[in-house]
């Protein structure tokens, strides 16, 4: 297992670095200058032309592209992510302070979509073309195919701005420093309600959907049909039998989902004003901020990689008849 | 059954976790006294927006300050210059304090200008133009501007920064300073909290020279997208910048008021390519001139009704008050007599396809539009595509993702007409759009972006560039605005406006401010019965 994992993330090096050199020069050959951020466009005149090559010089720019990649790769090799040119701030800081938003973000609409969607689709497939199945269904695929933004827009406007019941934006209360541990907690709960439950809802009614198919699935197979013949009771049947063969493939693509839910955080925290990962990676896209748009760019790209890593690494574990890189003879 | 049972069970437990916590959360705001406090909104991040945007003037004094077309002491009681505009002294007040009771000295103001010139600094591009800087005594900064770069300093308001807390302090750290967020300033608002990545309260400063405000607390919030939706969920009371279809959105809201400023500082501007074969006739860019509806562009910004319209350079290029006049600064809007022009200027619809031909050519150009919703989006390039298909002249719109891209394919020619959002001021639209290549400006001649040739003109573009006294100034702007209207070599749309919203209960407001924040003081909030 460790020297597939090893023998894995190695593969990855090259994958990584072929990434990096794309984004790198996309970006750098879009049009647009980073430098409009400082200069406005209608100052330039008044500016002092040394003091514009000074800024530029600050930053790298004045140097060849190939020369900046060349510095940008030996800085990325000793951990240096360069500054930002928009907050003039390491980047690697910068993604420090980020991460944890999105990641907060992340888990919890993963550990939402585990909750609600594993039970709703056993629900559902335990009363098979029941009342409950149809509106299961249905509303699973309705919800599936809404848009993240706006579902989080029709639920701001619903929930926040017109009932007052949920925060508008943001992650805690101006109050927070006020507030005692547990309503700490409480608040950034309350913040992260909304977010989490638009980041979680559509891959909750996907799982939901999956899960009942695959549960029906396993409920015809002859095994669970000798255990009801053996007289178990109907729940050891479907929670000890079905339900864990069920569950393997559902497990497996948690590990591909976590590139997912990034992607749909960008959405999310724009909307909540949520100072994640996806707001910094908007923010850099629009003023041309090189270095933090190749460095957030690069952490999805790892993310990727890993979530597929630990998702093959899942399906190991939870199938034995799987073996990792070598085909087990039948 | 078990597992509906359970299932049940989860959705009850579920449901009371949420109500729970909805009701708790609805607590932190109503403990808010929301009678003495203005929540404003702001897209920025905190640190940047204290130090160097809107709302710095609340923490901190510029040297001077300008409502309307008047400039207004502020740290500065008063100021003059050198005969020749290039030495300003201001005599600054002597009953400023820092919030920490230190005074404030023109040592601070030195201080800062350096700080902001530092190569690991480099901040506040705007007062670059700055050569010197001397102290005669603690109350009396002398600025020498740079020779090359004609500049008034009371057009720039840079803020300044307490020497005695940031002296020893590590430039090359600058935007990392702690001080950023717990700031020491000699404004009307004190610093009081900072929630990380959320707000910033500031609190009314009772030792302020001018007097305690009137609104009690001031809270600044971060990072918002979505205006509009904050002020009707009663998150802010004040939202700046507001793109037109926020102003749209809340038009029909009793509770706010939107704020049209616009100081004839900024104007939108449709850039003709005089090496087109088309718009390289006078007649034809004059024709296209009356052809534009210019209200009906107003109202696709969302601009009140009332905004005056331009059309063409006015008075507020003028720098001596008193110089200036009214003139008809816009061209009339008349299809029939646009028609008449191209007519004229041979450019007819002979074979009745609806678009006129001179010498085997089509009337018909491309224009460049930004996306930027902001500039109006491509809404306003989509009304003068059709308005000037009602004159029989064929436009196919080229969105550019931003202003910036619009600028920069003007600038390396690559545009047959663009539309874009400029400075009035003679440095920037005159002299760059419209001036010749000289050896100080190092542009060369083939890459003069709009291909605009006339002697007379380019001689008076380089006397504005280098004559600063006012009166004399005004004399060459005055001749440069006849050759103006007779060649029309860009067609001014709209005057710039920024559009501000806030909540009727906050008093005070003034159209005329060029920053809503400069004058907090000023401020109020309606007592509710």
């Amino acid at each position: 297992m460790i020297r597939y994992v090893v023998r894995r993330l190695l593969q990855a090096i090259p994958l990584l670095f072929g990434i990096a050199t794309i984004t790198f020069f996309v970006i750098h050959l879009a049009p647009g200058d980073p430098m409009d951020m400082f200069l406005e466009p209608r100052l330039r005149r008044q500016m002092d032309p040394e003091a514009i090559e000074l800024l530029r010089r600050n930053f790298g720019l004045d140097q060849p592209i190939h020369v900046q990649f060349g510095k940008w790769l030996a800085n990325l090799a000793q951990g240096d992510l360069g500054v930002s040119f928009q907050y003039r701030r390491p980047v690697t800081a910068l993604i420090a302070e980020r991460v944890p938003y999105t990641l907060q973000l992340a888990v919890l609409a993963l550990l939402f979509d585990a909750l609600i969607g594993i039970a709703l689709g056993i629900y559902s497939a335990v009363r098979q073309y029941s009342l409950a199945d149809r509106v299961v269904t249905i509303g699973s695929l309705a919800v599936y195919s809404v848009p993240a933004f706006w579902l989080a827009i029709m639920l701001v406007m619903v929930f926040s701005v017109n009932l007052g019941w949920f925060p508008i934006s943001q992650t805690r209360s101006l109050d927070y420093d006020l507030l005692s541990t547990w309503g700490k907690i409480v608040d950034r709960l309350w913040h992260l309600a909304l977010p989490v439950f638009v980041l979680g809802v559509a891959q909750a009614a996907g799982t939901a959907r999956y899960m009942r198919s695959r549960l029906l699935e396993v409920l015809s197979e002859e095994y669970i049909i000798a255990a009801r013949a053996r007289g178990l009771p109907e729940k050891t049947v479907i929670l000890k039998h079905a339900l864990r063969n069920a569950l393997i493939p559902i497990l497996t693509i948690y590990g591909m989902s976590l590139p997912f839910l990034l992607g749909g955080a960008v959405l999310i925290e724009n909307v909540f004003a949520w100072p994640g990962m996806g707001l910094l990676a908007t923010d850099a896209v629009g003023v041309r901020d090189y270095p933090v748009i190749i460095a957030t760019t690069m952490i999805a790209a790892v993310l990727v990689i890993l979530g597929n890593l630990l998702a093959d690494i899942t399906y190991s574990i939870v199938d034995p008849r799987i073996s990792l890189g070598v085909e087990k003879p039948a | 059954m078990i597992v509906a049972a359970s299932v049940r069970r989860f959705a009850a437990v579920g449901c009371v976790a949420a109500a729970a916590l909805a009701s708790f959360g609805c607590e932190p705001v109503a403990r808010m006294d929301r009678a003495s406090t203005m929540t404003i909104l702001r897209n920025g991040r905190l640190t940047d927006e204290i130090r160097q945007y809107n709302s710095k003037y609340l923490l901190f004094l510029p040297l001077v300050d300008r409502r309307g077309t008047d400039i207004r002491p502020r740290l500065a009681e008063s100021w003059d210059h050198s005969p020749d505009y290039r030495t300003w002294t201001f005599h600054l007040r002597h009953d400023v304090r820092w919030h920490d009771g230190v005074p404030v000295t023109a040592h601070d103001v030195a201080f800062s200008l350096e700080l902001f010139a530092h190569p690991d600094v480099l901040f506040n591009a705007r007062i670059w133009g700055v050569d010197s800087v001397s102290v005669p005594d603690e109350h009396t900064i002398t600025l020498v501007m740079s020779e090359t770069m004609l500049g008034d300093p009371r057009h720039s308001w840079p803020v300044f920064f307490p020497r005695h807390l940031l002296e020893n302090l590590d430039p090359a750290e600058f935007y990392e300073w702690d001080f950023w967020t717990h700031p020491i300033g000699n404004g009307p608002y004190r610093f009081a909290r900072y929630v990380p990545r959320t707000a910033m309260e500031l609190e009314a400063n009772a030792d302020f020279y001018a007097g305690k405000p009137s609104i009690e607390r001031v809270i600044i919030r971060s990072g918002s997208r979505n205006p509009v939706v904050e002020l009707r969920g009663g998150a802010a009371d004040v939202a700046f910048d507001l793109r037109p279809a926020d102003v749209l959105a809340l038009g029909d809201d009793p509770r706010f008021e939107v704020y049209h400023h616009g100081d004839g500082a900024e104007l939108y501007v449709l850039y003709w390519n005089h090496r087109h074969p088309m718009l390289a006739d006078a007649a034809v860019r004059r024709a296209l001139d009356h052809a534009i509806d210019r209200r009906e562009l107003a109202r696709i910004l969302a601009f009140p009704d009332d905004v005056p319209l331009v059309g063409g350079l006015g008075n507020d290029g003028l720098l001596d008050p008193e110089g200036r006049r009214e003139w008809d600064r816009v061209p009339t809007h008349d299809p029939a007599l646009a028609a008449r022009l191209l007519d004229e200027a041979g450019w007819v619809d002979r074979d009745a396809d609806g678009i006129r031909e001179k010498g085997g050519q089509q009337a018909r150009f491309t224009l460049l539009v930004p996306q930027s919703e902001a500039l109006g989006g491509v809404a306003q390039g989509l009304l003068l595509q059709e308005q000037f298909e009602d004159v029989e002249v064929r436009v196919e719109i080229r969105p550019a993702e931003s202003a910036g891209l619009v600028r920069d394919a003007v600038e390396g020619g690559d545009f047959e007409a663009a539309i874009t959002w400029v400075d009035q001021d003679p440095h920037t639209i005159l002299h760059t759009w419209l001036g010749e290549p000289t050896e100080a400006g190092g542009r060369a001649s083939e890459l003069r972006p709009l291909g605009y040739h006339d002697p007379e003109a380019a001689h008076l573009l380089e006397a504005l560039m280098a004559t600063p006294e006012p009166r004399a100034r005004d004399t060459l702007y005055l001749r440069f605005n006849e050759i103006f209207r007779r060649d029309a070599p860009v067609a001014i749309l709209l005057p710039g406006v920024y559009n501000h919203a806030a909540n009727r209960r906050i008093r005070g407001f003034r159209p005329s401010w060029p920053f809503v924040l400069n004058y907090a003081e000023e401020l109020s909030i309606e007592r509710q019965p």
